[in-house]
């Protein structure tokens, strides 16, 4: 099945087209929705009953030692393995260049014996100074949150429950700060796992990593506060134990993903693109339906007004985006959704005119919220093989590799590459532990080792060479002549079968803002709160108010939108 | 060193950028060599050993003039894009350095090859056809402390020296993590 093949509800609407959705700008304002990698884990764990054990936990006072998780479902089992340190506060950082942390993972691909945990506990710890294997799938690590960490311990050990306030300040005992998968570090590489239906959809056994650092993050911190006043302390309330989801503080590191995966980017969006056309082509909504998005709008509200930000930027988006949800309640009491002809895409349509781009893409994600059936089954057209090598169509023409470039890449040939300020940021990976970072072109020597993410400026160097070659001559005997230009072609080709394959905007321009695109994979995540804490780092909270493996059977989907 | 496949690719795309291929041909690298290591071939080596050497020579497709040694990443490439025009005759190609890496290309064009070893030096003829396709055996690839240094060596020359400017402002990091 794939996305172009979905023609299920006959009225559906036209597809937005790439190059409204394909800019920054509004990649950077997407949020999460129910095609979000976290939501169709918790929906799939739930619709298979699987089961959680915790078959090993054995932690110090200090919050020192080692625990297990296991996560049963119909065919395997996954098991979180932790080992929790006692990490002196001079040591804490959330850069890629940091080498110790509060508490290290991994997911072991079954149920790990002694022998497996000694071998982790060798190498885990020491994250990418470390060797995994085929046997584990994630490697992951966490840092507390020294402001809330502390005073949650504290308040439990008293018998006392820590204000809401304080929690939902932060929202998190510990963020990770890296959750590797794919083959990384010595970890089972993606086709490893991918024909199993768990893990068909994008990410799934990260985000399982992540939610099950969340509940042994809880665990832990109801432990040391039981461990420290065995008389006194208490566990916490669940509604106020849900309100801790897990932080994350993402670097540039996630920035190019989206540039070096174009075919897996393109599902994503187009998935996303189709679920919101399908909702736009109804023609009428049913009461019980607008019941649930009015519902999911005003805990959206609510989640609205907590979202707290550090970052002007943020701040300014936020501002516009408390705007929005007014109008939108306006709009919403003026015009009768019920009565309404077409009347989700009517609201979108107004919206576009009314709305920041921050409140049109969360009005996307509200009105898929009523959709189960429209929205769910697709979830598996969101993955991308991308093992199958893409090979370059060597007898296609000059001439129509020219009028591809015009189709697909207008926006890049309209921009004044000569401009320094079109070029001045160059992507580069630092000798030191190999962080990915972004300097200026014209003022550090980083020009040599650049990174090939900037496909506008290279698409636009193309088609100028291209202009002095006879255009009835071919790609193949092009590439023999000017190699440099084979990444580049490659993309082109592939832009053209994958229309949302290629974010649209100079991705080295001055002022190129990398959040953008940590913002656009962290909502497809599921996040929430993004909080820039400069133009190219954000911290995010994740599961915040999703149940727990011990209650998964209990509630809903609707756990992103937090209870009133 | 037992990598992933994964790292294994990610490691040859670096190394063949670090010994100065195209980006568009380390990734060719990349894939190659995966695709060999997956058959128990050793890929990794080969192009060890062609990065270490200077060959970047491509017979000029598809009238192939015999002037070689000639590179297998390149050649394989334009193999790989000249694969429209097989049906028009077979190529002989030779002499070819580090030749098992050219194999993969070979495959990925829909063709087979007959391969003449002659006092040392390698040749082979590209006819248009079905190989019998050879399906991956492995889902690692164990490469020997020697082969993985080499390789990582040029992969290096592909990371910025770091500056303490860099190490501020690259990765716009400044403020504590530690709240």
């Amino acid at each position: 099945m794939s996305w172009q093949q979905e023609t299920a509800n006959p009225d559906r609407a036209d597809l937005r087209p790439p190059s409204q959705v394909m800019r920054l700008a509004r990649m950077g304002s997407f949020h999460q929705s129910r095609l979000s990698f976290m939501r169709i884990l918790l929906r799939r764990i739930r619709a298979e009953n699987w089961q959680f054990d915790r078959p090993l936990f054995d932690i110090d006072q200090n919050g020192v030692g080692r625990a297990v998780y296991s996560a049963h479902g119909p065919d395997r089992t996954y098991s979180l393995v932790a080992f929790a340190h006692d990490l002196p506060a001079d040591k804490r950082s959330d850069r890629v260049i940091a080498e110790a942390w509060d508490a290290t993972f991994t997911l072991f691909d079954g149920a790990p014996t002694e022998a497996d945990l000694q071998r982790l506990a060798q190498n885990v710890p020491l994250q990418e100074a470390g060797r995994i294997t085929e046997t584990e799938l994630t490697l992951a690590r966490a840092n507390r949150s020294v402001r809330l960490f502390d005073h949650v311990v504290g308040c439990l050990a008293k018998g006392q429950q820590p204000d809401r306030e304080t929690i939902e300040a932060v929202g998190y005992l510990m963020r990770t700060t890296a959750v590797y998968g794919s083959g990384k570090f010595g970890a089972a590489d993606r086709e490893i796992i991918a024909d199993r239906p768990e893990c068909a959809a994008p990410f799934q056994v990260e985000m399982l990593t992540v939610w099950l650092i969340r509940t042994f993050v809880l665990d832990l911190v109801e432990h040391m506060a039981s461990m420290r006043a065995p008389d006194t302390a208490v566990p916490l309330d669940p509604d106020l134990r849900r309100r801790f989801g897990i932080g994350n503080s993402t670097g540039l590191g996630m920035a190019p993903f989206l540039i070096n995966h174009p075919t897996l980017l393109n599902n994503w969006i187009a998935t996303r693109e189709e679920a919101l056309a399908r909702v736009r082509g109804l023609p009428r909504a049913r009461t019980e339906q607008i019941a649930v998005f009015e519902n999911r709008f005003r805990r959206a509200d609510w989640s609205v007004q907590m979202w707290r930000s550090g970052h002007e930027l943020q701040n300014e988006k936020l501002a516009m985006l408390r705007d929005d949800m007014e109008l939108i309640s306006g709009h919403l009491a003026e015009h009768r959704l019920a009565t309404d002809p077409h009347p989700w895409d009517r609201l979108y349509r107004w919206a576009e005119g009314a709305l920041s781009v921050e409140g049109q893409e969360l009005l996307v994600s509200l009105m898929m919220e009523p959709y189960d059936y429209l929205v769910d089954d697709l979830a598996p057209c969101l993955s991308a093989d991308e093992t199958k090598a893409t090979r370059i169509d060597g007898a296609m023409t000059l001439h129509v590799l020219r009028s591809k470039i015009e189709d697909q890449y207008d926006w890049a040939l309209a921009i004044d590459w000569t401009d320094r300020a079109a070029q001045a940021r160059a992507w580069y990976v630092s000798a030191e532990k190999l962080e990915p970072r972004l300097g200026e072109r014209f003022e550090e020597p980083i020009a040599d080792y650049e990174q090939p993410l900037a496909p506008g400026r290279d698409v636009a160097e193309l088609y100028a060479d291209l202009q002095s070659q006879a255009t009835d001559d071919t790609i193949a005997a092009f590439l023999m002549r000017a190699q440099q230009h084979r990444h580049i072609v490659r993309r082109v080709q592939l832009a053209d079968r994958y229309p949302y394959a290629e974010i649209r905007d100079n991705t080295i321009a001055h002022d190129v803002l990398p959040i953008d695109m940590l913002r656009c994979k962290l909502a497809f995540f599921g996040a929430a709160h993004f909080d820039p804490r400069s133009d190219r780092w954000v911290r995010i909270n994740m599961f915040q108010s999703a149940p727990f493996p011990h209650e998964i059977h209990e509630l809903g989907d609707d756990w992103p939108y937090p209870a009133l | 060193m037992n990598l992933s496949l994964g790292e294994l690719e990610a490691l040859c795309r670096k190394a063949a950028r670090g010994a100065g291929y195209s980006w568009g041909l380390a990734e060719e690298a990349g894939r190659a060599v995966r695709w060999l290591q997956a058959r128990q071939m050793d890929g990794a080596r080969a192009l060890a050993d062609l990065c270490e050497c200077d060959v970047r020579a491509c017979p000029s497709l598809p009238n192939c003039s015999e002037d070689g040694p000639f590179c297998p990443l390149v050649t394989g490439a334009a193999i790989c894009d000249h694969a429209h025009l097989l049906d028009q005759g077979d190529w002989h190609i030779g002499p070819l350095a580090h030749a098992l890496l050219v194999m993969p290309f070979v495959d990925w064009a829909g063709a087979e090859c007959e391969v003449t070893v002659d006092a040392g030096t390698v040749s082979m003829t590209v006819t248009k056809g079905t190989v019998l396709r050879l399906t991956p055996q492995v889902s690692r690839a164990d490469l020997s402390q020697d082969v993985y240094q080499r390789l990582n060596t040029l992969a290096c020359k592909t990371y910025a020296p770091a500056t303490e400017a860099s190490r501020i402002s690259g990765a716009g990091a400044g403020l504590t993590d530690n709240d």
